[in-house]
């Protein structure tokens, strides 16, 4: 569904990204680890389009996507879920939502896609006239997917949606993001939560200073002396 | 309850008596300086509305919109000294030629963002004068100006007819921004003031949405500056493209609220009223007292109302309405 091949991505002269591939399939649930600065978020905002590949290819159902505008790129149901949220806190919770729907496909499902985020969520519901801003933490991550999910995604990618949250909400919003998968919703996690991704998804890619230094099945990798010992500590 | 459908009924009537009564004022035969006082605000509270379009909703605070109104007035005036045709049809000439520049410009100026799309727009609107002081004299007046004929009737008449006009477009250009705010295209708008990068990725075209809000903007603050220069019957260089104006006209709209359509209208009402009290309050004083009270008021409500007084205006109606709620479910237990 998502093909990445040998995506180099530069800050001006900085190198942040070298020769990334990877790949996707349709109903995949696929994470991304590493640690703080290796490479997650440029590679997402670089997928979405927010940033450039100086070389390589991004094609996405079959069509070449890196030269396209971010507005281009949702509308073909690529959906990036920003870190740290990036809500709009000065309009009220249910405008969020909407412009989720902003596009004219997803415009004629705003009904439907709005039960679907109260179904996952039930608290929004009674924050609808709030402005967003003045949400918790664990509600404008809820919020934020839920703009996600307003958009029709067919491949939804979530920047670091546990930053910030209490363990228990955190382990909320990740069995949260299981449902969406059973649902059939293709998913790419970015997380630091190492050990609770590697349980969820099916597949993950280990960057490490803008490479990809391990890619395989989850349960091959919890298995990894490297990986327990580097990432979890154990 | 009753009170409350009632009090929505109120709240959509009064602003069209207000318009009503302002409409028919000049048949009380006032003195022609409270209808000059009018042209004014109603021409203010015009610019104001339109500014906030690409200033208030997509917050992309414009400081040079008195380009677009010396455009529009150097075009009524051309039209009307070269081929005699009315500046009442001419102002949508004005608006058109105000709104192709305003494309053209935006290519490159709506790129920029925050303080930087501010300086680039300042500039603007301080190099389109030198540009009209430079071309040819003979044609465009150059340093002296251009003068247009009077409208053949007396002065009285003369006002109100333009304090008529001047009303109908702060009448229209504040429904087009309310509509704007109401409908989708606003929605957008908003986003990207709130957040652009986030706005893109969900979807939104910011460059097309950022580009006509700054071209309609600019169309209807070109057709104000065609009425404005037939008012005036006097145009110059340093008087349609003065930056002052550019500033009032943020500072207005920031007074009043810019992220409301009735910001703008409040915040223009408010600073002209005071303006004029202040010139006629001291009048033996020299006219620097007034600046200074006037300055001192800005810093004030700027210093205590940093979102405009339209934004504490809604807080308030809302805190109101949620005590009635309040009230309401305890009579009922």
């Amino acid at each position: 569904m998502l093909e990445l091949k040998s995506i180099d991505v530069f800050y001006g002269h900085l190198q942040a990204i070298w020769d990334v591939s990877i790949s996707v399939k349709s109903n995949e649930f696929i994470s991304i680890l590493g640690s703080n600065g290796a490479g997650k978020t440029t590679l997402l905002n670089t997928i979405v389009g927010l940033n450039k590949a100086a070389a390589g290819s991004i094609e996405y159902k079959g069509i070449r996507i890196d030269n396209l505008p971010p507005y281009k790129i949702c509308a073909m149901g690529l959906i990036l879920i920003p870190e740290g949220r990036k809500i709009f806190p000065m309009m009220s919770m249910l405008e969020n939502l909407q412009m989720g729907a902003y596009l004219p496909g997803p415009r004629k499902t705003v009904k439907q896609n709005l039960d679907k985020v109260y179904a996952i969520y039930p608290i929004l519901k009674k924050r609808a006239g709030q402005l967003a801003g003045t949400l918790s933490g664990g509600e404008q991550q809820m919020l934020a997917i839920g703009r996600g999910i307003m958009s029709n995604p067919e491949l939804l990618m979530l920047d670091e949606p546990t930053l910030g949250l209490s363990p228990k909400l955190a382990l909320e919003m990740l069995s949260s993001l299981k449902n969406l998968h059973t649902q059939g919703m293709t998913l790419v996690l970015v997380s630091q939560e190492t050990m609770q991704c590697l349980q969820l998804a099916e597949r993950a890619y280990v960057l490490e200073n803008g490479r990809v230094a391990l890619e395989g099945q989850c349960s091959t990798l919890l298995a990894d002396d490297k990986v327990r010992k580097s990432y979890m500590g154990i | 309850m009753m009170d409350m459908r009632n009090l929505n009924m109120l709240k959509k009537t009064i602003p069209w008596v207000i318009i009503v009564l302002l409409a028919v004022f000049p048949l009380l035969s006032p003195d022609i300086f409270f209808l000059s006082i009018g042209v004014i605000l109603f021409m203010y509270i015009a610019l104001g509305s339109s500014w906030n379009i690409i200033g208030g909703y997509a917050g992309y605070l414009s400081f040079g919109h008195a380009a677009f109104l010396g455009i529009g007035a150097y075009v009524v005036a051309l039209m009307l000294i070269n081929y005699g045709i009315s500046p009442f049809i001419t102002c949508l000439l004005g608006g058109l030629l105000a709104a192709l520049f305003a494309w053209i410009v935006g290519f490159p100026v709506l790129r920029l963002k925050g303080p930087y799309f501010s300086l680039a727009t300042l500039c603007l609107g301080l190099a389109v004068p030198v540009i009209v002081i430079n071309l040819p004299a003979s044609i465009y007046g150059g340093a002296t100006g251009l003068f247009m004929p009077l409208l053949p009737v007396d002065i009285f008449v003369n006002r109100t007819i333009f304090y008529e006009i001047m009303l109908a477009l702060a009448v229209v250009t504040t429904l087009i921004s309310r509509w704007i705010l109401q409908s989708k295209f606003g929605l957008g708008l908003k986003s990207i003031r709130e957040n652009e990068s986030t706005a893109e990725t969900i979807g939104i075209n910011s460059t097309r949405l950022k580009t006509m809000a700054f071209v309609l903007s600019a169309f209807l603050v070109g057709i104000i500056g065609g009425i404005y220069a037939y008012y005036r019957t006097y145009i110059h260089p340093t008087t349609v493209f003065d930056t002052n104006l550019s500033i009032q006209i943020v500072l207005m709209a920031l007074f009043g609220g810019a992220t409301t359509w009735q910001g703008p209208v409040i915040g223009a009402a408010i600073l002209v009223i005071i303006d004029q009290v202040l010139i006629t309050a001291f009048p033996g004083a020299p006219a620097e007292i007034s600046r200074l009270v006037y300055g001192l008021i800005l810093v004030l409500v700027i210093m205590f109302m940093p979102h405009g007084i339209m934004h504490y205006i809604l807080n308030w109606l809302k805190s109101r309405q949620l005590e009635a709620e309040d009230q309401e479910v305890q009579k009922s237990c």
